[in-house]
């Protein structure tokens, strides 16, 4: 009886169930108006959740001095990423960079800052070697669970002549990229070499440095420099580059808009930390980025080191600005604030030509007439300047850096063809 | 059982009809199983799980696809100089619906209401079916939406909405142009675009030309015509454009060349976008898969001529961007186009056009190197139209775009004092 019992229940549950399956097919069948809905029973969905669930994502691995962290760095970065899922980053240590090209600029810590701040990067790896040695590189492959190891299509070669990354190319886990023309750390450090020598000289040129080297049409450097500021190529900025480094949205209907303008020439820690200080002010970061004249004419001729757009895209590349503004004016004007609903204006303390001193010259007297605007203490006291200190302190051995890079460059782009890549 | 039955019969409908005899056969395989399932107990443990898959599965059932009509919007204009405002405008109205009719206010119109035209009905008309956005352009269209036109606008045209900027647009009487519109709930408005204007464009073109040098034969004849009245500034820079990232990025449609592409690159300062430029990138274009456009700097162009671009740099990248027959730009190209230029872009063909200002003597060929690859060309320009021509044209009726400026400015300046933020793109 029992047993009786529960047959027929198991029964009913059937018939049940059946019916419901069987009106809903009817019912999907209605819908649609056609015998497509078949395909749409449940058993995709069962498929699809496997597959979903097997899949792991792909790790990709490039690694870099990232020395002077510059616009290019970013390109390569976003490239490498477009490679895989996440994108794992070895940053070379101080000590690795001075044995293989000569004293870095920023010590490690800084060019940690840099590289953590760029959108398209997921893990950092500190103290990463110069040569990826078979034991580093098990080590990627097991620990770091790396699928592939990424560099640019210019050759990367040890002191000793051999391919940097021969291992992994052997073991078929080495990926290709685009090497982002006309931009180097060595072209920008030329540039602040000719500065120097420039003002030691007291040479009376008109034309500024950026100009010189951006525009690359712009006199000849003088072949008593030894050529360490020759330019083999130059940074053509594309509106797809733009595309590529820009967020997809903009501001919601009620975002709390904060603008920060400056020069950002030579972007380095002090620009990312002041700019993380910002963005947590509100929810969208606009930056207003100065003209090449408004920086000549507020702090010299030899400045900006680099043009409006390097600077515009070493910005964007930053995780936390939402937009910027290509060429904002020095004053800021109420219509601008009207324009982009801006809620707050910062400034940092330490900044370069902080002495406005006299009211009818200050850049920030709208939006303090309107109580918008707020000082920020910078969290690190580096500026443009210092980094130029910096190089200046070391210049023998930058200019003779400069020279070795310069030759391996001179090969690299005589021999060039297009390599397809973003 | 009865349960059972009663299914039975509440389907014995469906089993005369051969459409669902199929299905029915469908139903009981599926009761079957189910069956099987419950029954026994090696299939137990894979009916459990399997039956939730049945749940969420019914939410989803499709629905069925109604057959929907486009969205069509309407703006008007005059599109006198074309530029980047204009562009962003009409972008921003297709944004409100599928498909963007224009209509461009006839010569007649435009005279009776703002002034002498710079440009001519034909050659705008071109600049606005160059456009991106634009999917159809209506010639002739009034000023003034009059009731019969806008019935036309609706009926003929089969136009849902018809739009205009955040800016008021008064007729001549100071009524309010679109009136008729926002009163059946037809109108709908976008933002104007911050910093420009035809009428500051028209401006700096007046004072380029007054501060020319005299030893220009066009210095004489604006010096001729407005003699001594270098004091009356009429250029209204009450804003100027302030270029962003997401705007050149709305611009832009995002695509890279496909392998195997044949990249065509021209260059230009493409100053005063107008309808030679149009025709000439139209006909570049045609020469292959991708066109990228090279535009000089303003620092290049006031080396190589003497005289600064009327319009700057961001705002001449953004006006070719808006071309439909431009998929890529440089913004501040070089003079001369190098090997590594070529290499770096892929270029298969550089272009340059018959009709073109050109430089002064003795400079080095920036078309050297592509010449000896092999892969220059030169192209018939469609039009004999230049940005000079287009200047011109503004200096011989100098007095009438003088006092039609001073009368623009008192609105302009009307508009920025109350001006507030508009949302949009």
């Amino acid at each position: 009886m029992d047993a009786g019992n529960g047959c027929s229940a198991r029964a009913l549950v059937a018939c049940v169930i059946g019916s419901i399956v069987l009106g809903a097919s009817v019912l999907a069948l209605h819908l649609a108006g056609g015998p497509a809905a078949i395909p749409h029973l449940p058993l995709p969905p069962l498929f699809g959740t496997l597959r979903r669930r097997r899949r792991r994502p792909v790790r990709v691995y490039m690694d870099g001095c990232f020395d002077m962290m510059h616009y290019g760095h970013c390109n390569a970065l976003r490239q490498a990423r477009a490679l895989g899922d996440e994108l794992v980053v070895g940053v070379i240590s101080d000590d690795e960079i001075k044995a293989n090209k000569g004293p870095p600029v920023t010590p490690l810590h800084e060019r940690m800052i840099m590289v953590r701040a760029v959108k398209w990067v997921d893990d950092i790896i500190p103290d990463a070697p110069y040569a990826i040695t078979e034991e580093f590189m098990n080590k990627l492959f097991n620990e770091y669970n790396i699928d592939y190891i990424i560099h640019g299509d210019d050759p990367c070669l040890l002191p000793d002549g051999t391919d940097a990354y021969a291992l992994a190319k052997k073991a078929g886990r080495y990926k290709q990229i685009k090497r982002t023309e006309g931009v180097s750390t060595t072209d920008i450090v030329g540039r602040m070499l000719l500065c120097v020598r420039e003002r030691s000289s007291d040479a009376h040129n008109h034309s500024s440095l950026q100009r010189q080297f951006s525009s690359g049409h712009g006199q000849k450097v003088d072949d008593t420099g030894s050529g360490t500021g020759t330019r083999v190529s130059h940074f053509l900025p594309t509106s797809r580059r733009i595309v590529q480094f820009s967020n997809s949205r903009g501001p919601g209907p009620d975002s709390r808009i904060v603008y920060m303008d400056g020069a950002f020439d030579l972007f380095h820690a002090g620009h990312v930390e002041i700019l993380r200080l910002a963005r947590e002010l509100g929810d969208f970061l606009l930056v207003g980025i100065h003209t090449d004249q408004t920086i000549s004419a507020t702090r010299g001729r030899h400045r900006p080191i680099m043009n409006l757009h390097e600077r515009s895209l070493s910005v964007l590349a930053c995780r936390y600005v939402d937009e910027v503004i290509i060429g904002a004016p020095w004053d800021v004007s109420k219509d601008m604030i009207t324009t982009f609903n801006i809620s707050l204006v910062v400034h940092g303390t330490i900044a370069e030509n902080m002495d406005f001193t006299e009211d009818d010259l200050h850049p920030y007297a709208v939006p303090m007439a309107m109580g918008i605007y707020r000082r920020l203490e910078s969290p690190l006291d580096i500026t443009t300047s210092t980094i130029i200190r910096r190089i200046v302190a070391n210049h023998e051995a930058y200019q003779k850096r400069n020279e070795k890079k310069e030759a391996s460059e001179k090969k690299y782009y005589e021999s060039k063809s297009f390599v397809n890549g973003e | 059982m009865a349960i059972g039955l009663l299914a039975f019969e509440s389907h014995q409908g469906l089993w005369n009809s051969g459409y669902y005899s199929q299905l029915f056969g469908i139903g009981g395989v599926l009761i079957t199983l189910t069956i099987l399932m419950l029954s026994t107990g090696y299939f137990g443990g894979i009916g459990a799980p399997f039956a939730p898959y049945f749940w969420p599965y019914l939410g989803q059932v499709p629905k069925k696809r109604e057959r929907k009509r486009p969205v069509r919007v309407y703006m008007d204009g005059c599109f006198d100089l074309m530029h980047y405002g204009h562009a962003n405008a009409l972008r921003q109205a297709k944004l409100l619906g599928d498909q963007l009719v224009v209509g461009v206010v006839s010569d007649e119109e435009i005279v009776a209401n703002k002034g002498p035209p710079v440009l001519s009905m034909e050659e705008r008309l071109t600049l606005v079916s160059g456009l991106k956005w634009v999917d159809e352009v209506v010639p002739n269209a009034p000023y003034e939406i009059t009731e019969e036109f806008m019935n036309t606008l609706f009926n003929k045209y089969s136009i849902d909405y018809i739009i205009h900027g955040d800016d008021p647009c008064l007729l001549p009487d100071g009524t309010d142009a679109y009136a008729l519109a926002k009163k059946v709930g037809r109108y709908k408005q976008i933002k104007r675009t911050e910093g420009v204007s035809s009428t500051d464009i028209v401006g700096r073109i007046l004072l380029t030309f007054r501060q020319k040098d005299a030893d220009t034969d066009l210095s004489v004849v604006v010096a001729e015509k407005s003699g001594e009245k270098s004091n009356d500034e009429v250029k209204s820079q009450l804003s100027h454009f302030l270029p962003t990232s997401r705007r050149i990025m709305q611009f832009s449609n995002g695509q890279a060349p496909s392998p195997g592409a044949r990249v065509v690159y021209v260059d230009g300062t493409f100053d005063l976008f107008h309808a030679g430029h149009v025709e000439f990138l139209r006909s570049a274009r045609q020469l292959g898969d991708f066109l990228l456009v090279g535009i000089y700097d303003d620092e290049s162009i006031r080396d190589r001529r003497g005289c600064r671009p009327i319009m700057h740099l961001h705002e001449r990248t953004l006006g070719v961007l808006a071309c439909r027959y431009v998929d890529e730009v440089i913004i501040g190209a070089p003079w001369e186009v190098s090997k590594d230029m070529i290499t770096t872009f892929n270029i298969s063909l550089v272009v340059h056009g018959t009709v073109a200002e050109g430089n002064s003597a003795g400079e080095i060929d920036p078309y050297a190197v592509p010449k000896s690859m092999g892969i220059f060309q030169t192209i018939r320009s469609p039009k004999s139209i230049t940005t000079l021509s287009v200047a011109t044209r503004i200096v011989d009726n100098h007095e009438a775009y003088k006092k039609r400026n001073l009368k623009k400015k008192a609105s302009e300046d009307r508009y920025y004092t109350q001006k507030k933020f508009v949302s949009g793109d």
